[in-house]
């Protein structure tokens, strides 16, 4: 419908399977009542949607990787970990130059 | 089992609304429309046995991922030749044609009054997440300096006071970006994912007639994002799936 360039800077990659997913697993809408045959038991189709997605390769695949970019769960242990070792050595530099001699290990 | 039949429904449209190029959909059959008065039912007969399938456990979730693409792809396909289209969520089956009457004559006046809002209508969906961590980052260190202890201290003070405003920053940003885009749609829906790095999660509900509006309003928002370590994604136009109500029923 929209003959335009894609919007965005970046582009725009076509929407996923994922994000079609998202669509019509959870929305559109829901008629109850006795005229309805429930063949497909949408709870347990999503909790198996959620379950596929969880695994982090396809996830990924999909374009769902918030934690590999949340610094919580991911880098800031190893950025820690480097600064610690940093002023370490900075420490030992200082007494070595003032001639201390630093808490035996 | 193998005998029991059903009628998968996709969507209401207006009863005027040529379906011909609508694709094959579940089961790879021909959808055609259901009238009453002014309304019309896009659907088509289904093997119950081949929904009924997915449900078990060993079902492979390609399968499903097929069904998903292929109703959305119906959807879609009746949005492009109808004015409006009201969608249904996935799995929707009726007995036969003569209960899908009987449904559009019961709940003509809540159909028309669902569909008339979607009039025209599409949805845009919008994420925008924070790149990489929101972490200070390491300053190089120059030559060791006279109280490297003091400099150590102002120099982490200083990372985290950048890592705050930067947080603050981002935020103001996406606040930005959703009132921007909210002014130029006619609804909007909170999406799931919002969290620590998804600063936004909306998906709009746009006139037609101001999609090119709304599109440079992203473009704008996008372009002010750039080297601010903020990523904005758009979808669509997608049938307006968030936007799919019936009065008296359950959303």
């Amino acid at each position: 419908m929209t003959a335009r360039p894609p919007a965005t800077m970046h582009g725009r990659p076509p929407d996923s399977l994922a994000d079609v997913l998202e669509r019509v697993l959870d929305r559109g809408v829901v008629i109850v009542g006795d005229i309805v045959i429930s063949v497909l038991d949408i709870e347990l189709l999503t909790l198996k949607v959620r379950l596929l997605i969880a695994s982090a390769d396809t996830a990924q695949k999909m374009g769902i990787d918030w934690w590999t970019r949340d610094p919580f769960l991911n880098a800031s242990a190893g950025a820690l970990e480097l600064e610690n070792q940093e002023l370490r050595g900075r420490l030992a530099e200082l007494e070595r130059r003032l001639g201390i001699e630093g808490p035996s290990r | 089992m193998t005998d029991d039949r059903g009628l998968y429904l996709y969507a209401v449209v207006p009863a005027d609304t040529h379906i011909d190029g609508v694709p094959p959909g579940v089961g790879d059959r021909q959808s055609d429309l259901i009238r009453h008065e002014d309304l019309g039912l896009v659907a088509h007969e289904v093997d119950l046995a081949d929904l009924a399938r997915l449900n078990e456990p060993s079902a492979d979730p390609g399968q499903l991922a097929e069904l998903a693409q292929r109703h959305d792809r119906v959807v879609r396909a009746a949005m492009e030749a109808a004015t409006a289209v009201l969608p249904f969520r996935l799995g929707t089956v009726l007995a036969d044609r003569q209960s899908a009457r009987q449904f559009l004559v019961e709940r003509w006046e809540d159909l028309r009054r669902g569909l008339g809002r979607l009039t025209n209508c599409e949805e845009w969906g919008v994420t925008v997440r924070a790149e990489g961590s929101s972490e200070p980052q390491q300053t190089r260190s120059g030559s060791t300096p006279d109280r490297p202890g003091t400099a150590y201290l102002t120099r982490r003070r200083q990372q985290l006071d950048d890592a705050e405003s930067r947080r603050r920053t981002r935020s103001a940003r996406a606040a930005e970006i959703d009132e921007a885009l909210h002014e130029l749609s006619v609804d909007s829906a909170h999406g799931p994912k919002r969290g620590v790095t998804v600063l936004l999660d909306e998906t709009y509900l746009v006139r037609r007639p101001e999609t090119s509006a709304f599109l440079d309003a992203v473009d704008r928002c996008g372009a002010r994002l750039s080297g601010e370590g903020i990523e904005l994604r758009l979808t669509g136009p997608w049938p307006p799936y968030s936007f799919a109500r019936l009065e008296g029923c359950p959303d």
